[in-house]
């Protein structure tokens, strides 16, 4: 009896069990054709002071919540999928229902400001939302310090940056050491605009203060990229003198290490690959970065190319052609070949390439 | 005295048998832990989640057990019939009144430091593992900020309780519920009425404005959460002046609710 009475619960078990396993499919083709996140992009049409009201008082709580619901739904798309809207949107509502949350300014002003891929390239959108941290959270110092980097690095509007890292400088709290970096920062880019040495400054700050893996990687490729350059210079003065002194270039790199011209031996590149001649500039260069560089103006030329052949119907008939489209029509430069060398274009097809391969 | 005591003594031994109770307690710690799991897909804001998930529990829970309590502290001892029982004894209204709420005033106040507790331990635990993170992020613990803020949520407690008593004093248990949540969504919101009687124009309508915004318990003014985890002004005078105003809206309360137990008839 007592048997069967202990069956009966463990019988009803399993029939809730099974009945939990048989609706799994069915909620399946469900999420197929409403889709996963639905209410996410829905909540573009919410505004922040109607969710103030839902969340009774408890707004924090609501803006962590949204917090995390924006960082997965980012997380789970490829940046062409992003809506650069929707994110300043989830970003606004999170700041306006917690309005001390410094974190959620910068992430989301960093994420939109910077260029793909490691953001949306909204630099403005951005910037609005790094104004408003500001505005609500005066005494801090990390917010016009990161928004100072947007304004170094994208719209490079040094005046803009050098006032916002002088009103870094002048907030509560700093250590004097912290103090008279923002203050040589922001001397630095009043005085001299874009330079190297404070670059690698701003991204040795960002790589110790970020807390984005991604990020941090981002920022150490361009500290190695900066010293990178700053040794193909060096490289490049020593060339000179190795031509003053013996009124011929080098026949290699090793050439001119072996001439003691170089202390040292040539260095490694930070970025990796190994120094290079460009003869027609009379410099050493970098493989790997010239590689980078070479890359970059191909896929932009082909990229303006192609934008010609949508708007006139036909690909450039020349280079040249190329060229004036691009420095009237845009607001870029026709980028310099990193070695000197120039880009050959083929008009039938609407590709441009390099005039040499650099391995 | 020693007979609101005895009253109090009672409803607090009834109140830590009911299995509601239980029930909501075992919720908010499941709350409380859970803010590790979304602690862990936070880009890194541990610290953040964990107390504003874990306070709002303790609050969301410790507003359900007042409201969910205080409305069956006088409702049920009529309904059962043991208020013959009681007031056959030397024992005033007031007395029977002041002694339900003390009663469930010391269970809140057990069970809020209970999970106080817990949510410490849970924060010390994220702030022990993540203390370079969290002091270059928050610039500090605020541990002091933190107590503070339960402190505030349990004078909130003791506000909603008498509510709940004055509600529960007259009408049912439903209603009592009902009403009492309107109290709070409207004591929540008591800033917006203070708003709007500044911006309207009609004199008239300001001034009724700012007279409900002067009699509905100002909810508002428990809430320093935001100050347990970003820092802030929590200091002696605003706790001094919230307390008081706590116990006095609190005595109100009681004193409305014995005004209406009086003139109850018990048949």
């Amino acid at each position: 009896m007592s048997a069967r009475t202990a069956i009966k619960p463990l019988i009803a078990l399993v029939i809730l069990a099974a009945l939990v396993a048989v609706s799994i499919p069915f909620q399946i083709r469900i999420d197929e054709i409403r889709g996963k996140f639905r209410s996410v992009e829905e909540s573009l049409y919410i505004s922040s002071s109607s969710l103030k009201k839902l969340s009774l008082g408890y707004n924090d709580l609501l803006a962590d919540i949204y917090w995390i619901r924006a960082l997965q739904y980012f997380g789970s798309k490829t940046p062409g999928e992003q809506n650069p809207e929707l994110l300043y949107h989830y970003f606004d509502i999170i700041t306006d229902l917690d309005p001390k949350f410094v974190n959620a300014y910068r992430y989301g002003g960093t994420f939109l400001a910077e260029p793909p891929p490691f953001g949306l390239g909204e630099t403005m959108k951005g910037i609005e939302l790094f104004d408003k941290g500001r505005s609500n959270n005066p005494e801090n110092y990390k917010l016009p310090l990161e928004e100072a980097f947007i304004y170094y690095f994208y719209p490079k509007d040094y005046e803009k940056a050098a006032e916002l890292f002088r009103e870094a400088s002048e907030k509560p709290g700093l250590s004097p050491l912290r103090k008279a970096s923002m203050t040589g920062m922001a001397a630095s880019a009043h005085a001299r605009g874009g330079n190297n040495e404070l670059s690698r400054k701003i991204w040795e700050i960002i790589y110790e203060t970020s807390p984005s893996d991604g990020r941090r990687e981002f920022a150490l490729r361009n500290i190695n990229e900066i010293d990178t350059m700053a040794l193909e210079d060096k490289l490049t003065e020593s060339l000179k003198e190795y031509v003053n002194r013996y009124g011929r270039l080098p026949s290699s790199p090793e050439d001119l290490a072996r001439s003691g011209v170089v202390k040292n031996g040539i260095p490694e590149a930070p970025v990796g690959g190994k120094f290079i001649f460009a003869p027609k500039i009379e410099a050493i260069k970098s493989s790997e970065l010239s590689k980078r560089k070479i890359q970059e103006g191909t896929t932009f030329l082909n990229a303006k190319s192609a934008r010609y052949k949508k708007l006139y119907g036909d690909y450039p008939r020349s280079l040249d052609e190329l060229r004036k489209f691009i420095e009237l029509e845009t607001t870029a430069d026709f980028p310099a070949h990193p070695l000197g060398e120039e880009y050959v274009y083929d008009p039938e097809t609407g590709k441009v390439e390099s005039s040499v391969v650099v391995d | 005295m020693r007979r609101i005591l005895s009253v109090a003594h009672n409803t607090f031994i009834e109140a830590i048998r009911d299995r509601v109770l239980y029930s909501l307690i075992l919720f908010a710690i499941i709350m409380i832990l859970s803010s590790l799991v979304f602690a862990s897909i936070s880009a890194e804001q541990y610290n953040k989640i964990v107390k504003d998930l874990g306070l709002t529990a303790i609050s969301i829970i410790g507003i359900l057990i007042s409201v969910f309590l205080g409305i069956g502290l006088v409702y049920k001892e009529v309904e059962r019939k043991t208020v013959y029982n009681i007031f056959s004894k030397p024992i005033k209204r007031y007395e029977f009144i002041f002694g339900k709420y003390l009663g469930l005033g010391i269970t809140l106040f057990v069970i809020t430091v209970g999970m106080a507790l817990i949510l410490f331990l849970l924060v010390l635990l994220i702030e022990i593992r993540y203390e370079g993170l969290i002091s270059f992020y928050y610039g500090g613990h605020y541990y002091a900020e933190f107590f503070n803020a339960v402190y505030f949520e349990y004078l909130e407690f003791l506000v909603v309780i008498g509510i709940a008593l004055v509600f529960s004093s007259f009408t049912t248990p439903i209603m009592s519920a009902l009403f009492t949540f309107f109290v709070i969504a409207i004591g929540r919101f008591s800033s917006d009425i203070r708003l709007f009687a500044e911006e309207v124009k009609s004199p008239f309508t300001a001034l009724f404005s700012e007279a409900v915004y002067r009699i509905i318990p100002n909810l508002e003014k428990f809430d320093v959460r935001s100050e347990a985890v970003y820092g802030g002004i929590v200091n002696p005078d605003l706790i001094l002046y919230t307390t008081v105003y706590a116990v006095i809206y609190t005595l109100a309360l009681l004193i409305l609710a014995t005004i209406i137990f009086e003139r109850k008839e018990f048949k």
